[in-house]
């Protein structure tokens, strides 16, 4: 099979160490075995049906939709190429952002003397302060969001807007759940921060349905 | 917007984090909804086709490694 990236034959090349032929042994019993087309059919169907938001993962870490392709099919050839330590049964769309990541900041540091001029160009971008009515401007808060730490990103996407718990977040991050719990808040924070969302004013001009639904919930009036 | 009102955040605060969420939810479904690159659905079709043999030790699969430290998980070489 032919592949558009030149970068994956080495990718690729990684994946596949310098082990004598006779080493590739079959897959142990309770291992996905590929080499059954039923089993590999099933595998196929649960990767193309994870390919979205692997993809919108993947987008949300490089910026960038064409990277975030090359990373998307990296992380296919290597979950794929490395199946026998998948255990059937368990998260493999939690398995795979972790590849996902770890290819990330793999790639990340190989290209560390790569200066991105993203982060500067987007400073200062943002258009007028939101309305306050729930919904941002996407746009600028897309802005936003791509200013962040790569770190504060993953986390704000993995639990805001994916929903994991934080020990889920932390075992893909393979970090503590205290540092998911605060790379999650300072993220929230830089991002109230550069949006201009102040917490009092929030509360000061959310509407009479979010105060219904507060009051209904026990808040009090401040 | 949901908020959440477990703990004993201010609810200014409350409200802000559920517009943040609420927004990184936003920017997560429209990348996830958007309509896939061709030759990634190819990538998967194709999959038994490509000569990728096993791997031993492949940086970045081993999810199950204890997280005993700093961001010891993000890449094990």
């Amino acid at each position: 099979m032919m592949i558009d990236n030149p970068d994956l034959t080495a990718a690729a090349a990684q994946v596949d160490p310098p082990v004598a032929t006779s080493a590739k042994a079959k897959p142990a019993p309770g291992t996905v075995n590929t080499t059954d087309p039923e089993s590999a059919a099933r595998v196929k169907a649960e990767l193309m049906d994870n390919l979205k938001v692997l993809r919108a993962f993947a987008i949300s870490l490089t910026r960038n939709g064409s990277a975030a392709d090359d990373l998307v099919q990296d992380t296919v050839l290597k979950a794929w190429s490395n199946l026998h330590k998948f255990e059937p049964g368990t998260n493999m769309r939690a398995w795979l952002f972790t590849i996902l990541r770890n290819t990330f900041y793999s790639n990340r540091r190989k290209a560390a003397r790569e200066v991105s001029d993203s982060e500067g160009d987007m400073a200062g971008r943002l258009a007028t302060k939101p309305a306050h009515d729930g919904h941002l401007n996407l746009r600028d808060f897309r802005t936003a969001f791509a200013q962040l730490p790569d770190e504060q990103r993953e986390v704000l996407m993995l639990v805001g807007a994916m929903g994991h718990a934080y020990d889920e977040a932390a075992k893909m991050c393979g970090v503590r759940i205290g540092t998911i719990k605060s790379r999650l808040s300072r993220g929230r924070e830089r991002l109230a921060e550069l949006m201009q969302l102040d917490a009092d004013e929030a509360l000061e001009l959310t509407d009479r349905a979010t105060s219904a639904v507060l009051s209904e919930q026990g808040f009090k009036s401040v | 917007m949901a908020v959440s009102l477990k703990d004993n955040r201010k609810p200014g605060r409350a409200i802000v984090e559920a517009q943040i969420d609420d927004n990184l939810r936003r920017i997560f479904d429209e990348d996830a909804g958007g309509e896939l690159p061709a030759h990634l659905k190819d990538l998967v079709a194709r999959l038994g086709e490509l000569d990728t043999a096993p791997a031993q030790g492949e940086p970045g699969t081993e999810v199950d490694a204890e997280t005993d430290g700093e961001d010891r998980g993000r890449v094990s070489r």
